[in-house]
């Protein structure tokens, strides 16, 4: 944590600023919450990268007659209704489960925060267009939306992403506005229009880097819910077409043989259930340690 | 028996960077209807030792030590007694009166909740009790108050009904934390009145605690000195205030700026270094690193709290030097040689400035949607690296006047020049060379940095938009400026979280002289800071407002200030100039009705100072609607008439350029302000 006090005085004077807007990861071994969150998020990455190595069989490989098994020697977690491992579709799963939440709410804070930033700081006519259609995208039941979308523009990765983003990008564009609103009465922000400095330079220098902690802390927990949204997008048969081994299309598929091997249903359930759990230990987590650090 | 008898209390907080020990070994004693004050600075444990009376400190806080209250350890109590003797037998009065009062509760239901759960009392006994102590903290309209709800009172109001409900079940003991700190001085002056007066009467003990000296002197029996979590001083007020044994509370008392004391004399002394870490308390005594007395002794040993005189306790070993004060005397700095004279030529002249705020018509077009008249037709000027002090209360629209001509709030008319351009336009016509010109340092150090940039970020930025230096001279000259403000190049890398209050608003200063500005507005620069700190800040804007050439706009609630500092005063009361003219000359009579009441609220550092008797009652009116007439004519003390209330006041000339707005005739404004005796006020 500590700086260096001295700078030789030749030193570069291109460094304008060192990246401020960081975990501190040293830090987040103090709470107990956030690791234990990090470990769970970690696991399906790790999953997601080693997986293709690691799996006994392909995806779609399915074995006659070992139809809805219970876990067993052979197939550790069982089988699905076409004979397939669920272990192996599980694990090659996660590659989707943990590469299509960020995406899309990668897009979505892009969006959201651009929108919230320039509402927020504008103010007037253009805050109230523009947070009223936000509001509209808001007043419709999120499951709804997606449905409207992803028949609209049909089922694929991209589609899916594009939809969760459309969906998550008024709340944040609310929480960014929220914090722009109390951002832009600061006196460093007078003083920063005092010097003449653009719209831009405020925006992205002074407001935005203050904004940033709660705008990630949020970002973390959207990501647990749109992990669980693209999972009931897959469950109401909209997420990515057969072949591909969705969580969600599992559960749902697994809905038939819910008496008879209740495990095929259970699992890919587990699985997005501790990603959303593990986004939220996290950000849980992340905003402990941030009012602690105040 | 004392009332209160607190012995070697010890409180620690645990936290992440260590054990906090925020109070050390406190012992003192209340006796019946005695007022004990503890001041101290911020951080110093004033308020730790008040919640440990009521036990109300939080989890991580471990106390040990005995805190008797009439013989019984509070320390030991069980809950239930706790709570039994919590409002019944010991009450507290907090800082901000909103937080204590439940904003949808009338205040009839606040003031017999009191008495309906501590004791039994019948609604209708509840009600008349509630009554009668409202009238005897002097409210008007008692039955008129019990209906309202807590928002629909002024501050001063709502800090009087919390002294009400805290006197209603007459207490032994009631805890004062900072009562007055939040009010304006008018207000607070108003209410210390009434404490002065309620003390007497209720036979009660009191521990009064407050930073602010002049409080303390007009209020207090006893006082006691924290500094860094340890009792450092312990007297009667007139034996403190007159001989301080502890060079701690010398310092804190040398630090105000006295009446009379002006910038071209004198330099303020100030307090160097700051408190100590909690966590990490040096050896010895915790003064010694900003002790003007101190000796190789003062590190080696820890001293003890011994008897310096009758009922006189310091913790020093070098009382009897401070006693003598040749060191502490030798302190005091000459003023640097002043400002030439002014010109004729004026760096800034406001003629007529207004600043209206639309106020939003009511929903789907209903209602009203007047024009909140926040500054009125003020006019006034600046001559070249002078001081001008705008001086009102709170809401009078002095910081929109600094907004307005900074140009972060819209001028509705008037003509503002300054050093050639017009400075009426909103900050995005103006040209970089004309903001380079007119810089600001504001209010609150917390918000006047941006937490994500270093320091060196926050002083390359002006730099470069102002072109001062070429780049590779700009580490050069942010060393510069950081030293100019006292600081030195270990701060560049730093964070404002890193620094201290008084620090920040350094490097504050720092950003707005870097473009070498020709006047600086400073909007209450130091009125969060504590009163060591403060004094440092004046200091240094005297000296670089010398060095630099700048002219200063200061506007300041508080009236010692600006007249220690000001050449020119310009003195508002809602959105209108009341009085101008040169420092000397507002500060003795005629006085403006107004100027007159500000000057006589302020609390001063000595105790036997006399209490004017000229106090407002009330607090300002609306800006959206504002009285006609004169606008001070609602509280004003002097008022002669139906005059004042119809007709505009004139403006009367003195002659050497005081211009006070009145209809009352100068010399008989003149010859009511000196004949009168100053009166003991209740």
């Amino acid at each position: 944590m500590e700086k260096p006090l001295h700078q030789p005085a030749n030193f570069p004077l291109t460094v304008i600023r060192p990246r401020r807007v960081r975990i501190r990861w040293r830090r987040v071994f103090r709470s107990p919450t956030a690791l234990i969150g990090a470990a769970i998020l970690l696991f399906w990455v790790v999953m997601a990268l080693v997986g293709p190595a690691i799996v006994p069989y392909g995806i779609n490989d399915s074995e006659a007659g070992a139809v809805w098994k219970p876990p067993s020697d052979k197939h550790i977690l069982g089988t699905d209704g076409l004979g397939r491992d669920l272990f192996s579709r599980l694990v090659i799963g996660a590659g989707q489960m943990v590469t299509l939440p960020p995406l899309a709410v990668g897009l979505a804070v892009l969006l959201g925060t651009s929108v919230g930033l320039l509402a927020g700081y504008r103010g007037g006519w253009f805050d109230e267009i523009v947070m009223r259609l936000m509001d509209v995208l808001m007043a419709f039941p999120v499951v709804m939306l997606y449905l409207i979308i992803i028949v609209a523009i049909g089922a694929s990765a991209v589609n899916v992403v594009v939809a969760v983003a459309v969906a998550t990008t008024p709340a944040i564009s609310r929480l960014v506005r929220g914090l722009v609103l109390d951002l832009r009465n600061r006196e460093f922000v007078a003083a920063a229009r005092m010097r003449g400095e653009s719209t831009a330079y405020i925006l992205f220098q002074e407001i935005l880097p203050n904004a940033a902690g709660p705008i990630l802390v949020d970002g973390l927990v959207r990501i647990g819910y749109a992990t669980f949204s693209i999972g009931a997008l897959g469950f109401l048969g909209l997420g990515l077409p057969p072949p591909n081994p969705d969580w969600g299309r599992m559960a749902s598929e697994a809905r038939q043989a819910i008496i008879l091997t209740p495990t095929a249903a259970l699992f890919p359930s587990l699985a997005i259930a501790s990603i959303v759990v593990g986004c939220n230990l996290l950000a849980d987590g992340l905003r402990e340690l941030a009012r602690s650090e105040e | 028996m004392a009332v209160l008898d607190i012995q070697s209390l010890n409180v620690n907080y645990r936290g992440r960077r260590g054990i906090a020990r925020a109070v050390r070994g406190l012992s003192l004693t209340i006796g019946e209807g005695e007022t004990y004050g503890l001041v101290g600075e911020s951080g110093c444990g004033k308020s730790t030792v008040a919640l440990s009376i009521m036990r109300y400190l939080p989890k991580q806080a471990e106390a040990d030590g005995q805190i008797l209250f009439q013989g019984q350890d509070l320390m030991q109590a069980s809950d239930a007694h706790l709570r039994h003797l919590r409002g019944n037998r010991i009450a507290m009065v907090y800082q901000d009166p909103q937080a204590s009062l439940n904003p949808v509760l009338t205040i009839e239901k606040q003031l017999t909740e009191v008495l309906l759960t501590h004791q039994n009392y019948s609604h209708a006994e509840a009600r008349q009790r509630a009554l009668a102590m409202l009238e005897r903290v002097r409210m008007p309209d008692p039955e008129y108050i019990l209906r309202r709800y807590p928002h629909q009172l002024s501050g001063g109001m709502q800090q009087r009904v919390v002294i009400a409900m805290a006197l209603l079940l007459n207490p032994d003991l009631v805890i004062m934390d900072e009562p007055t700190t939040g009010l304006d001085v008018t207000v607070e002056a108003s209410v210390l009145d009434l404490l002065e007066g309620l003390r007497r009467e209720f036979k009660m003990a009191i521990l009064y605690i407050s930073h602010n000296l002049g409080v303390i002197a007009r209020i207090c029996d006893r006082v006691g000195v924290m500094y860094a979590g340890e009792l450092v001083e312990q007297a009667d007020k007139q034996a403190l205030f007159a001989q301080p044994h502890h060079p701690y509370t010398v310092s804190l008392l040398r630090c105000l700026p006295q009446r009379g004391t002006r910038h071209t004399d004198e330099l303020l002394y100030s307090i160097p270094g700051r408190v100590p870490p909690l966590t990490d308390l040096p050896p010895g005594c915790v003064f010694a690193a900003r002790c003007p007395l101190v000796q190789p002794a003062c590190t080696a040993g820890v001293p003890a709290l011994e008897s310096v005189g009758s009922n006189h306790l310091a913790r020093c070993f070098r009382w009897e030097a401070v006693r003598q004060q040749p060191a502490l005397a030798a302190a005091v700095r000459p003023a640097p040689a002043s400002a030439p004279a002014a010109g004729e030529s004026s760096l800034l002249s406001v003629n007529h400035l207004k600043v209206y705020f639309k106020q939003a018509a009511g929903l789907l077009g209903w209602g009203q949607g007047g024009d909140v008249k926040s500054v009125d037709d003020v006019s006034f000027s600046l001559a070249p690296q002078q001081t001008l002090g705008i001086v009102g209360e709170s809401g009078c629209g002095k910081s929109t006047i600094a907004r307005g001509l900074a140009g972060l709030t819209a001028v509705t008319g008037g003509a503002v020049t300054f050093a050639g351009h017009d400075f009426t336009q909103p900050i995005e016509r103006r040209s970089q060379n004309a903001l380079r010109q007119m810089q600001m340092v504001f209010q609150n150090p917390d918000s006047t940095l941006n937490p994500r940039h270093t320091i060196r970020k926050t002083l390359s930025r002006p730099l470069r938009r102002f072109k001062v230096v070429p780049p590779e001279q700009e580490t050069e000259h942010i060393i510069g400026l950081l030293r100019a403000v006292n600081l030195d190049e270990t701060y560049l890398d730093r964070l404002p979280r890193q620094l201290s209050g008084g620090e920040k608003q350094r490097v504050a200063i720092a950003r707005a002289l870097a473009g070498g500005p020709q006047l600086v507005l400073c909007d209450e620069p130091i009125s969060a800071l504590d009163v060591s700190v403060q004094a440092a800040v004046l200091n240094l804007l005297r000296e670089l407002q010398q060095e630099r050439k700048v002219a200063l706009l200061f506007i300041s609630h508080d009236l010692n200030v600006v007249r220690y500092l000001a050449d020119q005063v310009v003195v508002i009361y809602l959105g209108r100039v009341c009085e101008s003219g040169p420092t000397e000359a507002i500060f003795n009579p005629p006085y403006h009705p107004y100027t007159e009441a500000l000057v006589s609220a302020i609390p001063e550092a000595n105790p036997n100072a006399a209490s004017h008797a000229i106090r407002l009652e009330g607090t300002v009116p609306s800006p959206a609607n504002p009285p006609t007439g004169c606008r001070f004519h609602t509280r004003c003390p002097r008022k002669i008439g139906a005059i004042c209330e119809t007709h505009e006041p004139p403006a009367q000339e003195t002659g050497d350029g005081h211009t006070i707005y009145c209809h009352i005739p100068l010399d008989e404004l003149a010859a009511m302000q000196t004949a009168e005796k100053p009166v003991q006020h209740l």
